[in-house]
C-alpha cells in the first residue's frame, strides 16, 4: 500500500474544514487543517504536501499571503482556491500566484471538490 | 451744392423747359424769320403789279387823250395858229383836265405854248433841245419825258400834230403830275426827290423809305416781260440792302419797287420780341407747374415719409405708413412698412428670448452641476452658483483665471488628451477628473467639456459641465465593500448548510427514515434559494454600476439551448411540461457572453416552469432578425400559464415587483429575476418585451444584437 496522500486545508470557518477534513480522511487522505494563513506558512515550511485547499480570507495572513509566500518558496504544490469572493480579480489574482483551481463554495458541492482532488492526484 | 432736392428739381426742372422751349423757339424764330421775308417778298410783288396796272391804265388814258386831240383838226389849227373858234375845245379839254387831274397842253413845232386859253405861266418850264430832240424822234406812241419843276416831278407825254402831207406841225402834251399817280392811296403820301433830270433814266422816289423808280426808255412796249424780283441788292437810291421787284410798262418805263432789308426785317424784330417774351413767359409757367407737380409727387410724399420714419420710437412699431401711391414713393412706403412689420416682429422675438434668456440664466445658475464657461484661451467668463460651492472660489475671484484654480491634479496626459479633443479635434470630452478645493480638500468630478464652435468653425467657448462625484464615489466603495463583505460572510453560513446536508443526504449508512430524508431535501432547496437570492443580489449590484465584464466568444444556441434547458430537467419532469425548442436557422451561431445569454434564458425558462401550471406548453424560439436597422438574435419564450393581469403589465420589470396573482400561488419568488434581465439586456444594448393575457399566457421576447467585449472588474454570478 502506498502512503497517504497528504493534503493541508487551511481554512478559518471550523465547520467547513472539519467536514472537508472528514471527508478526504475517509477517501484515504491525510488532510490536516491549519486555521489561518500565518500557521499554513509555518506547516507548510515544517514538511512538504501533495495538495493544498486554501481559503482566502481568513484572520492574521489571508490565502494570497500564502499563495505569495509558496511562490517565494518555489513550491510546486497543486493549490485549490475554497473562497466565497466572486471577484474576478481575486481569480485572476490566485491563477496568477499559482492557484490550479478555484471554487466558490456555496456552489460547489463538498463532493466535487472531494472528487477534484482525486483526480488530481491519482 | 444744392443741398435740397427741392432746389435740384427746380433747376433741373427749368433748365430743361429752357432747353426745350429755346429750341422750339429757334426753330420758329428761323421759321418766322423765312416767313416774314418771303411775305415781305410777296406783298412787294404785289404792290409792283397793282402799281403797274394802275399806271398802265392811267398811261393808256394819257395816251388816248394825245392821239384823240392830235387827231383833232381844231387843234391842229391852234398849232399852226390859225384862228379857229376852240370854245367848245377848250371846255372839253379843261373837264378832262379837272377829271383826271392832267394838263392838256398844245405845242407849236418848235416846242412853245399855243394853247390860247393858257398863259405861258401856266407852264413855264420850255422844253429843251435835248428833250425837242427825243421828242422829234418819237413814233405813232408818242415820246415821254419826267420833269422835276419846283420839286414836283411831272409826267409829260408827246404826242406829233401831223398835217395831211405828214409834216409835224405841233404836239399834244399831256402833263401829270407823279403824285396822280399815287391815287387810290399807291403812293401812301411820300415824299418826292428827283436825281437827275437831263438824265433820261430819271428815278422817281416817292416813298420815305420805299420807292418807286421810273426808268423811262424811248421804246414804247406792248408786251412788257414778266416781273421781276430781287434780294438782297444794295439800292442806289436808298443806299443800303433792300429787297424790291421790277416791272415795265406799256410806256416803256419800268416801275422798281424796293423795301429797305432793315425794314422788313422790323416786322420780323418785333415777332422775335414777342416770341422771346413768350419764350421766357413760357419757361417760367411751364417750370412753376412742373416743379409744382414734382413737388406734390415726389418731395412731399418724402417729407411727409421723413416725418414719419423720424417719429418713429420703440414701442410704436405698429405704426404704420397710410400714404402708398402706386409708384416708387407707395413702393418706398411698402418697404419701410414691410422693414417695420419685420422689427416688429424682431422686437416681439427679442423680449420673447430675454424672457427666455433670463430664465434659461436662472435655470443655468441654479443648476445642481457645477458650469463653468471660458474663452477659448480657456479664461474663465462665468461659473454658477454649484461651482463657487464645488470650488470653493466666488464669481469674481475667478472670472479671467483659468480653471487650474482648482484644477491641476491629474497626470499631464490626461490634460494633453483633453486639450486635444477640445481644442484640436473640436469635439466634446468627458471624463473623471480629481480636483482641489480652496480649503484645500480634494475632490472628484464627471468632468463633461463642450467646444461651442463659430460659423468659422473656430472655438468661441467651453462649456464645462461638472459633478462633484466624490460622495458618489465612496457611496459606490461602500457598496463594493458592502457587496464583498456580504457576498463572504453570507455565502460561508450558506456554504456551512450546503455541504452539511449534502454530507447528510450523501451518507449511504445512515439510518434516516423518508420524512427525515425529505427534511433534509427541504432544507437543501431553501439553502439552494439564498444562494440564488445572495448571487442576484450581487449581480443587480454589479449590472446597476455598470462593472460587470463581458467576454464575448462565439456561442452555438443549439447547445447552448439544450444545456440551458437540461439544467432545469429535474423541475420539468416534476411539473410534466412539454418544452419545445426552436433554432432558426439550426446552426444559428451568437456572438456574446454565455454568461449573460444564459442569465437571460435561464430567468425566463425559470418563469415559464415555475408559473404555468402542470403539463403546460413551453417553447424557446431564438432566430436571426433585424430590429431598428441593426442585426441581432430574437428570443421568444412562450407559456401558456397564468399570465400577467393587465393592470400589472407596467410594473413587471421594477424592482422586487411581483405579480399578485404568482405572489399567491408561490412564496418563492424574489422580484429580482425579471428586472435583472431587462437591466442586463439594455446594457449590452438589446430590447426586451412581453405579451400576456391572464390565464392564457405570456410571451418573453429580446432582442439582442452582437455583444461587444467590455472591460470590467467583476464577472457575473451564474
Amino acid at each position: 500500500m502506498s502512503k497517504k496522500k497528504t493534503i493541508l486545508i487551511v481554512e478559518d470557518e471550523k465547520p467547513l474544514s472539519k467536514l472537508l477534513c472528514d471527508e478526504l480522511t475517509r477517501e484515504g487522505f491525510e488532510a490536516t487543517v491549519a486555521e489561518n494563513g500565518e500557521d499554513a506558512i509555518k506547516i507548510l515550511q515544517d514538511k512538504s504536501w501533495d495538495l493544498v485547499l486554501l481559503d482566502i480570507i481568513m484572520p492574521v495572513k489571508d490565502g494570497f499571503h500564502v499563495l505569495q509566500f509558496l511562490n517565494d518558496a518555489k513550491s510546486i504544490v497543486p493549490v485549490f482556491i475554497l473562497t466565497n469572493l466572486g471577484h474576478v480579480q481575486d481569480d485572476e489574482r490566485a491563477s496568477r500566484l499559482g492557484a490550479e483551481k478555484y471554487f466558490v463554495k456555496a456552489d460547489t458541492p463538498v463532493s466535487d471538490i472531494v472528487l477534484q482532488v482525486k483526480k488530481r492526484l491519482k | 451744392m444744392f443741398k435740397s432736392l427741392s432746389t435740384k428739381i427746380v433747376l433741373v426742372v427749368f433748365t430743361t423747359t429752357a432747353f426745350c422751349v429755346g429750341a422750339v423757339m429757334i426753330i420758329l424764330l428761323f421759321f418766322l424769320r423765312g416767313s416774314a421775308i418771303e411775305s415781305s417778298i410777296y406783298n412787294i410783288e404785289q404792290i409792283t403789279k397793282l402799281k403797274a396796272h394802275f399806271l398802265n391804265q392811267h398811261f393808256s388814258s394819257i395816251h388816248h387823250f394825245g392821239d384823240m386831240y392830235a387827231q383833232n383838226p381844231v387843234v391842229q389849227q391852234i398849232v399852226e395858229s390859225k384862228d379857229v373858234d376852240y370854245a367848245v375845245l377848250a371846255g372839253e379839254v379843261k373837264n378832262l383836265e379837272a377829271e383826271y387831274d392832267i394838263e392838256i397842253l398844245f405845242l407849236d413845232k418848235k416846242g412853245y405854248l399855243v394853247t390860247p386859253w393858257k398863259t405861258k405861266e401856266q407852264f413855264v418850264k420850255r422844253s429843251s433841245k435835248s428833250e425837242m430832240e427825243h421828242i422829234n424822234s418819237s413814233d405813232a406812241h408818242g415820246a415821254t419825258l419826267l420833269r422835276k419843276v419846283d420839286d414836283q416831278i411831272y409826267y409829260s407825254h408827246f404826242i406829233k400834230i401831223t398835217d395831211q402831207r405828214d409834216r409835224v406841225i405841233g404836239f399834244v402834251e399831256i402833263v401829270s403830275s407823279i403824285e396822280v399817280l399815287c391815287r387810290n392811296n399807291t403812293c401812301f403820301g411820300y415824299t418826292v426827290s428827283f436825281q437827275d433830270s437831263s438824265d433820261r433814266n430819271k428815278k422817281v422816289v416817292f416813298s420815305d423809305s420805299s420807292i418807286f423808280s421810273f426808268i423811262s426808255t424811248s421804246e414804247w412796249v406792248h408786251e412788257c416781260p414778266s416781273i421781276n424780283v430781287f434780294e438782297n441788292v444794295t439800292s442806289e437810291i436808298l443806299n443800303q440792302e433792300v429787297y424790291g421787284s421790277q416791272i415795265c410798262l406799256n410806256n416803256g418805263l419800268t416801275v422798281v419797287f424796293e423795301t429797305p432789308k432793315s425794314e422788313i426785317l422790323s416786322n420780323y424784330k418785333t415777332q422775335f420780341g414777342l416770341v422771346l417774351w413768350g419764350a421766357v413767359t413760357s419757361i417760367m409757367i411751364i417750370s412753376i407747374v412742373l416743379s409744382h407737380y414734382l413737388w406734390r409727387v415726389l418731395i412731399y410724399p418724402l417729407i411727409k415719409i421723413d416725418e414719419f420714419v423720424r417719429e418713429i420710437k420703440p414701442g410704436m412699431l405698429t405704426e404704420r405708413l397710410s400714404y402708398l401711391p402706386n409708384d416708387e414713393v407707395g413702393r418706398v412706403s411698402e418697404s419701410i412698412n414691410a422693414f417695420l412689420e419685420q422689427a416688429n416682429q424682431y422686437e416681439k422675438d427679442k423680449s420673447r428670448n430675454v424672457l427666455e434668456l433670463t430664465k434659461f440664466k436662472q435655470a443655468v445658475e441654479h443648476a445642481f452641476d457645477a458650469i463653468v464657461v471660458t474663452d477659448a484661451q480657456a479664461r474663465i467668463i462665468y461659473i454658477n452658483s454649484a461651482a463657487e460651492k464645488t470650488t470653493g472660489y466666488s464669481k469674481e475671484e475667478v472670472i479671467g483665471q483659468t480653471p487650474t484654480l482648482w484644477g491641476g491634479q491629474m497626470p499631464r496626459s490626461f490634460y494633453n488628451k483633453m486639450w486635444s479633443t477640445i481644442g484640436k479635434k473640436k469635439k466634446s470630452f468627458h471624463g473623471i477628473v480629481k480636483n482641489i478645493h480652496k480649503n484645500g480638500f480634494h475632490f472628484t468630478a464627471e468632468l463633461h467639456i463642450e467646444p461651442v464652435l463659430s460659423k468659422q468653425n473656430e472655438v468661441e467657448l467651453y462649456v464645462a459641465v461638472q459633478r462633484d462625484i466624490t460622495e458618489l464615489l465612496e457611496v459606490e466603495e461602500a457598496k463594493t465593500e458592502f457587496v464583498s463583505l456580504a457576498s463572504h460572510q453570507l455565502r460561508t453560513p450558506i456554504s456551512i448548510i450546503k455541504w452539511y446536508v449534502e454530507a447528510l443526504l450523501s451518507e449511504k449508512t445512515t439510518n434516516m427514515n423518508k420524512s427525515q430524508f425529505g427534511y433534509l431535501q427541504t432544507i437543501l432547496s431553501a439553502n439552494e434559494r439564498m444562494n440564488d437570492m445572495v448571487k442576484q443580489l450581487l449581480n443587480i449590484s454589479r449590472i446597476e454600476v455598470g462593472k460587470f465584464i463581458v467576454e464575448t466568444q462565439d456561442i452555438k444556441l443549439k447547445s447552448f439551448l439544450a444545456s440551458t434547458v437540461k439544467a432545469h430537467d429535474l423541475d420539468i419532469k416534476q411539473r410534466k411540461h412539454k418544452v419545445t425548442k426552436i433554432i432558426e436557422p439550426k446552426d444559428l451561431v451568437y456572438k456574446g457572453d454565455p454568461q449573460i445569454l444564459h442569465i437571460i434564458l435561464d430567468n425566463f425558462l425559470g418563469n415559464a416552469i415555475k408559473y404555468t401550471p402542470d403539463k403546460g406548453d413551453i417553447s424557446v424560439i431564438i432566430k436571426r432578425t433585424t430590429r431598428r436597422r441593426k442585426k441581432g438574435i430574437l428570443i421568444e419564450v412562450t407559456d401558456n400559464g397564468m399570465g400577467i393581469p393587465y393592470v400589472e403589465q407596467g410594473h413587471i420589470f421594477e424592482k422586487l415587483y411581483r405579480a399578485d396573482n404568482v405572489k399567491k400561488q408561490d412564496t418563492n419568488g424574489n422580484g429580482l429575476g425579471l428586472y435583472m434581465v431587462s437591466m442586463l439586456v439594455k446594457k449590452v444594448g438589446g430590447e426586451i418585451w412581453f405579451k400576456s393575457e391572464e390565464n392564457k399566457g405570456t410571451t418573453f421576447s429580446v432582442f439582442l444584437p452582437p455583444m461587444k467585449t467590455k472591460k470590467g472588474t467583476k464577472f457575473l454570478e451564474q
